[in-house]
Formats: structure tokens, C-alpha cells, sequence
């Protein structure tokens, strides 16, 4: 389970040896090739030019209104590094992301570990865990505007019922920056919850059992047991989740967009709205190309190490 | 001696049903509301003071009229269905035999190249759409679902590519040498062996997938004007957000419409999934 | 063939048009179907406000001038968030519309549209000259270019609840953004309804800031397109708004998105707001009490001088790469010479911009059996002459647009609001933004 990069081995004695006929597609190198060359094929042409494309407009002067263009180098850069505008957005897309992610993971491993006991109705219980995860998020953004509206929002109506806040003094959960930060937070949380949540079951339940049995022999307790064993053996596929939940923290913009739009005064403007904001609606769309890929060489480190670390103590 | 286990058995239990109970609030309580208020007068939903959780007035089946009489909501489902379907075909055509070679067949510039196919999926779509753009029109695509099919599995395919490997690396190479031996080449093992055990990656892959083509808004925003070929995504809050005016309840009727039959399809799934790759880890 | 597919049931009754040609079958099995010889006319256009514009502009005014000009019109209708995106779109494919609305001042595509000029031409020679506010959003007089033709514009009135302003002394609502101020705050102490507008990043908030900033003598640029933000006028502004939030509004207008302060206004909550004349709309429909009690009333008095904004601009383009600029233009000249049916077909919310083509303006809108009471809208009746447009004196530039877009000024008065800055630290912090904003479409030469 632990070394996979050996498992090839073996096979690869199988595959060499003589008189079997059909080199195509038996010797690995062209196999494998041949096997991969689609995928790859795929990704360059939809992901790779366009990609390189988007990189060159941001070392540009394009706007969305034209296809002429010069080369400017990294003046976008330079421009936008000297733009409190973007500073602010930058530290809100830390705070978003990471508090996001943090909750998710949080939360997730608490209601995994809840979840693989058994207990009635349990069937219903994860359906209703999830919903959001299957809900197109546009509408369900939208869901969440009506639950947080200033004037009709069914939290503060049962919160007034149960007379915990005065009438006059309704908390405008998108009008005031920590309040407004903390619900879009809640709504990304709430939509990414569910798949952290699955993936954190797979991971729980592909712990054998002979683990646990031995932990309990050695007589350690139920806190011990959590963060001594069960954690560290969960930890390469949590990564997994985390990276997954982090790219899309900082590349989708769909909560925010409706929720807020950035507002109140710049304090949920992320990286992703605001590119957003200038190079589509503003029309400098090199600016926009400049601020969007502005995170792009951190997240490359970011995953790379993610994912190292998560296939060097591989479980699953 | 029994009472101390007795009583934290109860609150151990206690404590289960209050976490249980707070996460299901958080998930599902948006939803109820889609519900409540889908059947909601708007004069009984837009009356301050009324209490929102009961029908003031009598309840209505005009949002849903609107609904699925003054938009093409019932053909934004079938769209969306359509392209999740083929989008699920293409990402699996392209990423099994992707996962398996970088798994089985090619060493270490495999591994090398599984993290950089995964590191596309770091590429942020708000920008990509309009180099893609030219690419939908000079293949004549605008306006049609086929712009959806083509696109989607750029943000499915890297990620699931990614994922089967490690389903594929998990699998005891024994599997394959029998297959071998039994004078099947190193393909048809592929094919006839590792892809039938594989079950519970190819599930990963196909919920995965679908759900990233339900969710997705900007491409489908960008590459499509006309209303009968709209996603839900989109379609609904085109139609029902008119300039500045809210059709609540349709929009939320909208929402819960889409969501809750995959939900459940997806809950009979997870089952399988995760005894699957529990299964998959163990042997 | 292709509507064979599409279920009756499903069949879109508010955009039809396009929509049953083009059933999945058809677009699935084969993309681009071939049409036939005769020309088309690709339109594509936000969904309207009001449904049954829609319904007519795609089923009758299309159909028509479609048979009329032996011409297949195909109407889309988008979201207005996919408005910008959708255009970045055609013009990078090269590919799209014939006609493509915007619904507000679009600058930054002034490379790839066809110059409008003989179309202003046409119609000055039919209907007479076009009111300011309309050449001020689609000229560059930098490169002396109609980038984009604008038929109509949604005005922004001031919404007043008379019954609350009448406890105050003003029954016929303020008629001074200083009036505003002081009896806002009265009817804020004796009723609890607060002034409700927003001070969000939304269009509404954009407007309306706009609206206090001219009557003010506040301005993002002069006539020549110079900034001008920074002037003591502004600061003032910065101040009055900062005192009349203060004074007569909650917390809730930070909150807001642009159809907050409609359901405020009609759930009776607020004393007054700025809108398109959408609230009263929706109060006629949904609930006439607060419909009576609603009233309209021109653009605000300032320092400066009394002067409102569009809320909506319809500009049009035809991008150089589409396939019937004629029949575009020949569309345009005939939409906007007969503009009296859109007119009516929109329940009022698009004004002319050139005057003459609803000559009967006046008697319209004094006698609408809807609106309570019937000259509701009475009021509109000068709104050609005080409606401006964003970027006023000078010309709804791009730079104009990209302050506008990324919600420079709307952040600016919040901060200040809020007591998150200083009313000068707000200014000096929008005022650097501008300024880079402004050098860097100067250097495109398109400012």
C-alpha cells in the first residue's frame, strides 16, 4: 500500500517477456504514450493556448474592445502592485480562502467522524449534507441573498422572535465588513462542506480496522486515538480536499459576484472579482489578465508541495 | 461502576445527535427555504412583520407556473443533463487511459506529468473564456451546447486524470500479471480487468464531473445567447432576474428543482463509492 | 423541424422568438444549420424589465420588420451580467451580433464598432435632433467617433412616499437635496422610516452618488475629459453624504445590490429612494396601498443646480465584423423613428432620446390607468432636460467607465459614510485611483 512506485515492477517483468506479439500495445513506453497522448492532446489545446494567450495579455496593453496590441512588459504588474485597490483585494482573497479553507477542513472532519458511526435516519441526514454540494451555485448564492436580506432575512426574524435583537437593530450580515466577510465565508464553507466532508468518509473508512484495534489494546484514549492516529493517516487525502477547496477559494468568484460584488467598500473584494471588475467590466482587460494571474506562480508552489507530500504517504 | 459509562455513553450520544443536528441546520435549512418559499404569494413573502415561516396567505402554485410556463426551465434541465452526460463520457475516455499509463506505464516523467496535468486545473476560468472564444467560433460552435461539451472537461479531466491514477497505483499489480499470464495483452488487461474493479473511481469521477457541469456559470454566461440552449445555472437567473426585480420564488423553486433529485441519486452512490474505495485500499 | 422538438409547454412565451427555431435538436446534431439564402439580423439584448417589452420586441417589431425587409430576425436575450462578458467574447472570436445592446455607455469597444454617424445623420434628416445626454454617452470627440447609437435611456427619478413627507411639510416631496436631509432626518425621529439610498458597490448607489456629486458641482472630469475629482466640491459632497447618512439612513445601504431599495420602498420602509421608475411598476402590481402612497418628483436642487442621471442607457452597437451592418442600421433608424411603440410597449421605463419620436410624450404619461393616481408619471414629463449622463459635463469616456465599473466613487462615499476614513483620506485614496485610471486611457489615446 505504501510503495506504489513499485508496484509497476513486477508488471513490467510480465510485459517483457519474449515471443508475446503486439509491441503497441504491450511495450510500456508506447502504450503508455498512446494511452496519455488524448488527455494531453486535450489539455494543450483547451487549457494550454488559451492559457499562454491569457499570460501574454497581461504583459500587454489589450483592452476587451480591441485586438490590437503592444507589449508593455511588466508594467500591469507594476501598475496594479501600486494600487491600494488591489492590495486590499489581495489581503481579502488570503482571508477568504484561507479562512474558507480552514472552516471546511474543521468542520468536515468533525461531521466525517460523525457520520461513520452509525445511527436511524442516517440515510436522510446525508442526503440533506448533500444538497449544497449539488446545487447550482449561481441559485444557490441567490438562496442565500433572500436568507440575508437587510429587511426580510428569516435569521434575524427568528432571532428577533426569540428576542435576541431589537427590531431597530437588525445585523446587516452584508453591510458590514467583518459581517459581510464572515457570510460569504459561510456561504463558500457551506457549499464546499459537503465534498470535503465525502472525501474525509473515504479517507476514515479506508483506515483498517486491525489499526484501530491495536490503538485500543495499547490503551489510548479517544482524544490520543483522534489526533495521534486516525488524523496522520486521513492527513494525505485531507490535502487532497484542501488544495482542491483552496483553488477554488481563489479562482471562483460566483459568492462573492452575488453576494456582495465586492462591497461593503472593498472589503470582500477578492482577486478574482476584482480582475473581474476591471478587465471585463472596466474593459482594461490586460489589467484584469495581470491581477487574475497574479496568484498563478504561488498556487503552482502551493500544489506542487500539496501534492508531494500527499503522494509521498500515500493511503488510498 | 456502570453509571459513569452509562452517562457518557448518553452524552457521547447527546453530543453525536447536537453535531449531527447543527450540521444538517447548516446544509439543509437554505433548502427548506427554497421550499417554503416556493409556494409563497409575493404579497405574502414581501409583508414586513409576517411570520416567514408559516403561509400567511394561501399558498400558490403560480411561481412554479412561471416557472415552467414563461421560461424554458424543463429544456435548461434537459441541457444541463445533456451536456453533464456527454461531458462524464469524454472525461472518462480521456482520463482512464491517462490515469492508468501515468500510474502503470511510464515511470517517473509520469509522475511528473500527472502533477502538471493536475496543475492546469490552477489555470482561473475568468480568464480563459476569451481566448476560448475564438476557439468556439472558428469551430462554428457559439450559441450551441456542443461550446459546453468541448470546454467542460478542462476543468473535469486534469483533476479525475489525477484521481484514477491514484485509484489505478492502488490496485495490486498481480491483478494484471494474471490477466497477462491468461494471454491477454497489456490493453486488453486494461480494458477487461482493471476498468471492471475500478468501479468505485470511475463513480468518483462521473459525480465529480457532473457536479462541476452543474455548478459552472461563466462559460456558460459567455458562449451562450440563446435561451433554449442556456444551462440551469444560468437560464434562471437570466430570466427571473429581471433588471431589478427578484422573482423569488421561482428563482428558489429553480434551485430546489435542480438540486435535490441529484442529491438523491448521488446518496445512493456515495454508499458504493465509499465502500468501494475502502475496498480498493484494504486488498 | 427544429420546433418539433421543443415541448409546447416549454416554449418560452416572454423570448420566444429565437428560442423555438432553435430547439437542442437543431443545435445539437448540426451546429451552425444552415440557413437560407435570405439575409438575417442577429440581435442580441438584455431581458428587459418588463416582460411584455420583450414579448414585443421579439414577436411583433422583429417579426415584422423582419417580413418587411425580407429578413430573418433572430433576438437573443442575455442577462445583464453577461452583457460585458458576452461582448469580450464576440469581439475576440470575431464573431456574433449584428446589433448588440449595451445598457450603459460602452467606450472601451470603440475599436471594433462601426461608426455610427450616418445613422445620427438619417435620423436628425427624419426626426430632428437627439438630446444631449444621448451624443455625450456614444461620441468620442477624441477621435471624433460614434462608437455606439442610443435610442432611448431609463430616467432616475426620485421615489418619495407622500403620506411621510407630507407629515413633515412637504407634500409634494423635497424639491432640495438639503431638504432631503432635514426632513429625512424628521420623518427618521417621528416615524422610523429612513432615507434608503444605497451605499453599495451597485448601480443604484452609482447613480445616485453621481446625482449629489453634480447638483453638488462635484465632477470626475470637466467638459474636455481633465479629472477634476479632486475639488473642494467633492470634499463637500464627500460631507453632505456622510451627514445625510448619518442623519437619515441605517446601515442596511451598505448592504444593498440594485433591487434592495425597491423591496425597501415598497415594504413601506423607506421615505424615499432613487430608482428607474421600477418600484412604482412593481408597487402597481403587487400592492397598490404603498402604490398611492409612492409619488415621483424631478431631480433634486443642490448648491450647484438640480440635475439627475440616467439610470439605464440603451446604446447599441454594430461591431465592424458583423455580417449586416446595413440591415443593423436600417433596423436602428426604424426602431428609433417608430420609438413611440417601444415607448409603450415598455410601460415608460425607456424615454426617448430623440424627443420627436413620442411627439405626444406628455399626454402619455399624464394618463396612465395603472399608476395611482393616473399622472403618476406626470413628473417625467421634463426629464429629456435634466437627465444626464455619467461623466457629465464631458463625454462617458473609458476611463469614465472603468471608475464606474469597479465602483470607484461608490467605495469612496462609503468609506466616508461608515467613518471608515476621513471624508479628505476617502477623497485623496479615489483621487489616486482616477488618476491612474485616467493616465492609462489617456496613453491608449482613447481618453
Amino acid at each position: 500500500m505504501r510503495d506504489l512506485t513499485g508496484a509497476a515492477r513486477p508488471a513490467a517483468r510480465a510485459a517483457a517477456r519474449p515471443g508475446r506479439l503486439d509491441f503497441l500495445v504491450n511495450r510500456r513506453g508506447w502504450l503508455g504514450s498512446i494511452m496519455i497522448a488524448p488527455a494531453v492532446v486535450y489539455i494543450l489545446l483547451v487549457v494550454g493556448v488559451p492559457f499562454v494567450l491569457a499570460l501574454y495579455y497581461s504583459v500587454t496593453d489589450i483592452t476587451a474592445g480591441s485586438r490590437t496590441l503592444h507589449f508593455v512588459g511588466f508594467r500591469n504588474f507594476s501598475a496594479i502592485l501600486n494600487s491600494p485597490k488591489f492590495m486590499t483585494a489581495l489581503r481579502n482573497t488570503f482571508v477568504f480562502a484561507l479562512g474558507s479553507q480552514v472552516l471546511v477542513l474543521v468542520l468536515a472532519t468533525v461531521l466525517a467522524l460523525a457520520l461513520t458511526k452509525d445511527f436511524r435516519g442516517k440515510w436522510l441526514v446525508r442526503l440533506l449534507i448533500l444538497l449544497p454540494w449539488v446545487a447550482p451555485m449561481s441559485l444557490g448564492s441567490i438562496g442565500w441573498l433572500w436568507i440575508l436580506d437587510s429587511i426580510y432575512s428569516v435569521i434575524n426574524w427568528t432571532l428577533e422572535a426569540m428576542g435576541l435583537i431589537r427590531p431597530d437593530n437588525w445585523p446587516m450580515y452584508l453591510g458590514k465588513p467583518y459581517l459581510a466577510m464572515m457570510s460569504v465565508i459561510g456561504v463558500h464553507v457551506w457549499r464546499l462542506l459537503p465534498l470535503a466532508t465525502v472525501i474525509l468518509m473515504a479517507g476514515l473508512t479506508s483506515i483498517p480496522q486491525e489499526i484501530h484495534d491495536a490503538a485500543q489494546v495499547d490503551g489510548a484514549g479517544p482524544w490520543h486515538h483522534l489526533v495521534r492516529i486516525t488524523l496522520p493517516l486521513v492527513r494525505p487525502i485531507m490535502l487532497v480536499a484542501t488544495l482542491f477547496g483552496l483553488v477554488f477559494a481563489f479562482t471562483d468568484m460566483i459568492v462573492i459576484f452575488v453576494l456582495t460584488r465586492g462591497g461593503p467598500y472593498d472589503t470582500t473584494q477578492v482577486l478574482s472579482t476584482l480582475a473581474f471588475f476591471t478587465g471585463i467590466q472596466g474593459g482594461d482587460l490586460a489589467e484584469g489578465a495581470a491581477i487574475a494571474v497574479f496568484l498563478f506562480p504561488l498556487l503552482l508552489v502551493v500544489a506542487i508541495v500539496f501534492l508531494r507530500i500527499a503522494r509521498r504517504t500515500e493511503v488510498v | 461502576m456502570a453509571r459513569p459509562g452509562w452517562t457518557r455513553r448518553v452524552a457521547g450520544r447527546g453530543v453525536h445527535a447536537g453535531v449531527i443536528g447543527f450540521f444538517t441546520l447548516f446544509t439543509a435549512f437554505p433548502f427548506y427555504w427554497m421550499l417554503i418559499t416556493t409556494f409563497k404569494r409575493t404579497g405574502d413573502l414581501l409583508k414586513r412583520g409576517n411570520n416567514p415561516f408559516i403561509y400567511n396567505e394561501p399558498p400558490t402554485l403560480e411561481n412554479l407556473r412561471v416557472l415552467f410556463q414563461d421560461t424554458l426551465y424543463g429544456q435548461w434541465l434537459w441541457n444541463t443533463a445533456v451536456v453533464g452526460v456527454v461531458v462524464v463520457i469524454i472525461t472518462l475516455v480521456l482520463a482512464l487511459p491517462a490515469g492508468y499509463a501515468l500510474a502503470r506505464l511510464t515511470g517517473r516523467w509520469g509522475e511528473q506529468l500527472g502533477i502538471g496535468i493536475f496543475l492546469t486545473y490552477l489555470v482561473p476560468p475568468t480568464l480563459l473564456f476569451i481566448p476560448l472564444s475564438r476557439l468556439i467560433a472558428s469551430l462554428g460552435l457559439q450559441d450551441s451546447l456542443w461550446s459546453l461539451v468541448l470546454v467542460y472537461p478542462s476543468f473535469t479531466v486534469p483533476f479525475c486524470t489525477w484521481l484514477l491514477m491514484g485509484f489505478f497505483k492502488a490496485i495490486p499489480s498481480d491483478v494484471e500479471e494474471a490477466a497477462l499470464i491468461d494471454g491477454l495483452s497489456r490493453l486488453g488487461a486494461f480494458v477487461r480487468v482493471v476498468v471492471p474493479i475500478s468501479v468505485a473511481g470511475i463513480l468518483t469521477v462521473i459525480i465529480f464531473s457532473f457536479t462541476l457541469v452543474t455548478q459552472e456559470f461563466v462559460y456558460a454566461l459567455t458562449f451562450i445567447s440563446t435561451a433554449s440552449q442556456y444551462t440551469v445555472s444560468v437560464g434562471v437567473p437570466t430570466f427571473l432576474v429581471r433588471g431589478d426585480v427578484y422573482f423569488w420564488g421561482s428563482l428558489m423553486a429553480g434551485c430546489f428543482i435542480a438540486s435535490v433529485p441529484i442529491a438523491i441519486i448521488y446518496n445512493f452512490f456515495v454508499d458504493r463509492f465509499i465502500a468501494g474505495f475502502t475496498v480498493g485500499a484494504i486488498r | 423541424m427544429a420546433g418539433q422538438r421543443v415541448n409546447r409547454r416549454q416554449f418560452i412565451k416572454a423570448t420566444g422568438a429565437g428560442a423555438l427555431a432553435t430547439g437542442i435538436g437543431a443545435n445539437i446534431i448540426v451546429p451552425g444549420r444552415a440557413r437560407a439564402a435570405k439575409k438575417t439580423l442577429k440581435i442580441l439584448q438584455w431581458v428587459h424589465f418588463v416582460p411584455a417589452y420583450d414579448e414585443w420586441f421579439n414577436k411583433k417589431l422583429a417579426k415584422e420588420w423582419g417580413e418587411k425587409n425580407d429578413t430573418e430576425v433572430v433576438v437573443d436575450n442575455i442577462g445583464i451580467a453577461g452583457i460585458n462578458p458576452r461582448a469580450t467574447a464576440e469581439v475576440s472570436a470575431q464573431k456574433g451580433h449584428d446589433l448588440f445592446l449595451f445598457n450603459w455607455p460602452p467606450p472601451s469597444y470603440e475599436e471594433q464598432t462601426v461608426d455610427m454617424k450616418d445613422v445620427y445623420q438619417e435620423l436628425e434628416r427624419k426626426v430632428g435632433k437627439p438630446i444631449d445626454l444621448c451624443v455625450k454617452s456614444t461620441y468620442n470627440p477624441k477621435t471624433k467617433k460614434y462608437f455606439a447609437f442610443s435610442p432611448s435611456f431609463t430616467p432616475d427619478p426620485v421615489n418619495y412616499r407622500q403620506d411621510l413627507f407630507g407629515q413633515v411639510g412637504l407634500p409634494n416631496g423635497p424639491k432640495t437635496w438639503d431638504e432631503v436631509r432635514t426632513a429625512g432626518a424628521k420623518i427618521k425621529k417621528q416615524s422610523g422610516n429612513p432615507v434608503g439610498i444605497g451605499l453599495a458597490n451597485e448601480i443604484d448607489t452609482a447613480m445616485a452618488m453621481r446625482t449629489i456629486m453634480y447638483a453638488h458641482g462635484a465632477h470626475e472630469q470637466d467638459a474636455n475629459g481633465n479629472l477634476t475629482l479632486n475639488s473642494k466640491e467633492t470634499l463637500e459632497t464627500i460631507k453632505f453624504v456622510t451627514a445625510l447618512f448619518k442623519e437619515t439612513m441605517t446601515d442596511e445601504v451598505f448592504t444593498w445590490d440594485a433591487s434592495s431599495n425597491n423591496r425597501a420602498m415598497i415594504a413601506g420602509k423607506l421615505s424615499l429612494a432613487l430608482n428607474a421608475i421600477s418600484i412604482t411598476r412593481t408597487a402597481e402590481k403587487e400592492n397598490p396601498d404603498i402604490s398611492r402612497k409612492i409619488q415621483l418628483t424631478k431631480a433634486l436642487k443642490g448648491p450647484a443646480r438640480a440635475i439627475g442621471l440616467e439610470h439605464v442607457m440603451q446604446c447599441y452597437v454594430i461591431w465592424k465584423f458583423a455580417d449586416n451592418i446595413d440591415g443593423a442600421k436600417k433596423f436602428l433608424v426604424d426602431y428609433t423613428t417608430n420609438f413611440r411603440d417601444a415607448f409603450v410597449a415598455g410601460e415608460f421605463y425607456d424615454f426617448p432620446c430623440w424627443p420627436k419620436t413620442v411627439p405626444d410624450i406628455t399626454r402619455l404619461i399624464s394618463n396612465d390607468p395603472k399608476a395611482h393616481p393616473p399622472d403618476k408619471y406626470k413628473v417625467l414629463d421634463d426629464v429629456l432636460n435634466w437627465a444626464t449622463n455619467v461623466g457629465y459635463p464631458g463625454y462617458a469616456n473609458a476611463a469614465i467607465d472603468e471608475i464606474y465599473s469597479t465602483w470607484v466613487l461608490n467605495v469612496m462615499f462609503a468609506k466616508a459614510a461608515s467613518g471608515a476614513a476621513s471624508p479628505e483620506d476617502a477623497l485623496k485614496e479615489a483621487d489616486a485611483q482616477c488618476r491612474r485610471i485616467f493616465a492609462k486611457w489617456k496613453e491608449k489615446k482613447m481618453v
